[in-house]
């Protein structure tokens, strides 16, 4: 039988493996240490990179800052020219030539019938913006921008007549601005109750009559 | 002599190392990291804006040869329609002389009485938008002339200005001469003021 006799006390005890309690200690506050170092470090770097590029894009607008205004301000009196073109163009188009219904009326016009007045009036409505109610207590809505003016036009044929067919003559007259080249601008042509009647004035005869026909005009928005 | 710790006293120190490391890397974090991570955050967000902001003045500073090439053609053009269709004021401030100037030949060539002219003042057109270059001015024209001559007048007045409106018109009968007619025609045309103006 073998006897093993151990002399060293317990605390006097030393590990003799490489990878000791102190080692794994000293390692772990390295790793630790490094990366602290790491991660303070990258936000530095990440910080300072951010920093000279800011300074590159602050260097950039400061060059272009002058130039930049100049632009702005050309850019503002383009958009006004523009405007006053856009303008224009629309005065230009919209316009109604009315020497064409004139030559249409004369051509139309029934030999029976006779014109005594002829009135056309134009006008220029701007129509009322409708604000949207607010709820109690809520902020009150943006009011929304100004509508465009609109041309309201009408046109109104008084006439005089003393033939048989008068009747079928005033009604084929109305019927004139249902046709080319009315289609495309009159919406509507009526003979307004009791506009075709007698002739009130003195010396007519019995067959004198007296006519009237309204014609509204499509609305055209500026 | 190198001084023996008991286990516990070992521990001890463990755990107060370990409680220094902690704060060490919690007062690193807090007073450095966090800082500069806010810091590089808002320089980002700066950097975007200021990239955006610089892309477009760029964007803008390189349209202004396009752009001042276009305000000179706009200007030309506006210059050549003023030039040509705007009623201009004649002796100072009259805008009715310079209509008379315009329409008495057409009335003359179309057989159209013109018995008078009387113009409004000259309102900014068509938007009412103060410093524009243009103004709306209304005349109302009393004349005489018979069906076919108000038409060739109207239509000469027409095909002379594109931008002239017939705003209103009235034709009367004359009792005893059914060949003229009396005639109140309103017209609404573009104005300019005599000096140039700048756009």
């Amino acid at each position: 039988m073998k006897l093993r006799v151990n002399l060293i006390a317990e605390k006097e005890v030393r590990d003799c493996s490489v990878v000791t309690p102190r080692f794994l200690i000293r390692l772990t506050g390295a790793l630790v240490a490094t990366a602290v170092l790491a991660v303070f470090g990258w936000v530095f770097i990440v910080s300072q990179q951010r920093a000279t590029a800011l300074k590159a894009e602050e260097w950039k607008w400061g060059r272009l800052e002058s130039d930049f205004k100049q632009a702005q301000a050309l850019s503002k009196r383009l958009r006004a020219a523009e405007f006053i073109v856009a303008d224009l163009d629309v005065w230009r188009t919209v316009r109604h030539k009315w020497s064409d219904d004139l030559t249409a009326i004369a051509v139309a016009f029934p030999e029976t019938l006779q014109l005594t007045d002829l009135s056309m009036t134009r006008a220029t409505v701007i129509p009322a913006v409708v604000i949207p109610k607010s709820k109690p207590g809520a902020k009150p809505p943006r009011s929304p921008p100004p509508s465009p003016p609109e041309f309201r036009t009408s046109l109104r044929l008084t006439g005089v007549t003393s033939s048989p067919t008068a009747e079928d003559d005033v009604a084929g007259c109305r019927k004139i601005f249902t046709e080319h080249p009315f289609t495309n601008t009159v919406t509507a042509a009526v003979i307004p109750p009791g506009a075709f009647r007698q002739n009130p004035a003195v010396n007519a005869g019995p067959n004198d009559r007296i006519f009237e026909i309204i014609c509204t005009y499509r609305v055209i928005t500026l | 002599m190198k001084k023996q710790f008991t286990q516990k006293e070992k521990q001890q120190i463990g755990v107060m190392a370990l409680m220094a490391v902690i704060g060490l890397c919690y007062g690193v974090w807090t007073l450095a990291v966090v800082p500069m991570r806010k810091a590089a955050s808002q320089r980002t967000k700066a950097i975007a804006a200021l990239i955006k902001k610089n892309a477009t003045a760029t964007a803008a500073v390189a349209a202004i040869t396009a752009d001042t090439e276009r305000i000179a053609m706009i200007k030309a053009e506006i210059n050549q329609i003023r030039d040509a269709y705007a009623i201009r004021p004649i002796l100072g401030s009259s805008y009715q002389l310079g209509l008379r100037a315009r329409l008495e030949p057409l009335a003359h060539v179309t057989g159209f009485t013109i018995q008078a002219i009387l113009v409004q003042n000259p309102e900014s057109m068509p938007r009412k938008r103060p410093g524009a270059p243009f103004s709306l001015c209304v005349a109302e024209i009393r004349g005489v002339a018979s069906y076919l001559q108000l038409r060739d007048f109207i239509a000469a007045i027409e095909a002379d200005n594109p931008y002239v409106h017939v705003s209103s018109l009235t034709i009367a009968s004359v009792s005893g001469n059914v060949r003229r007619h009396r005639v109140i025609l309103r017209i609404e045309c573009i104005s300019a003021p005599a000096g140039e103006s700048s756009l």
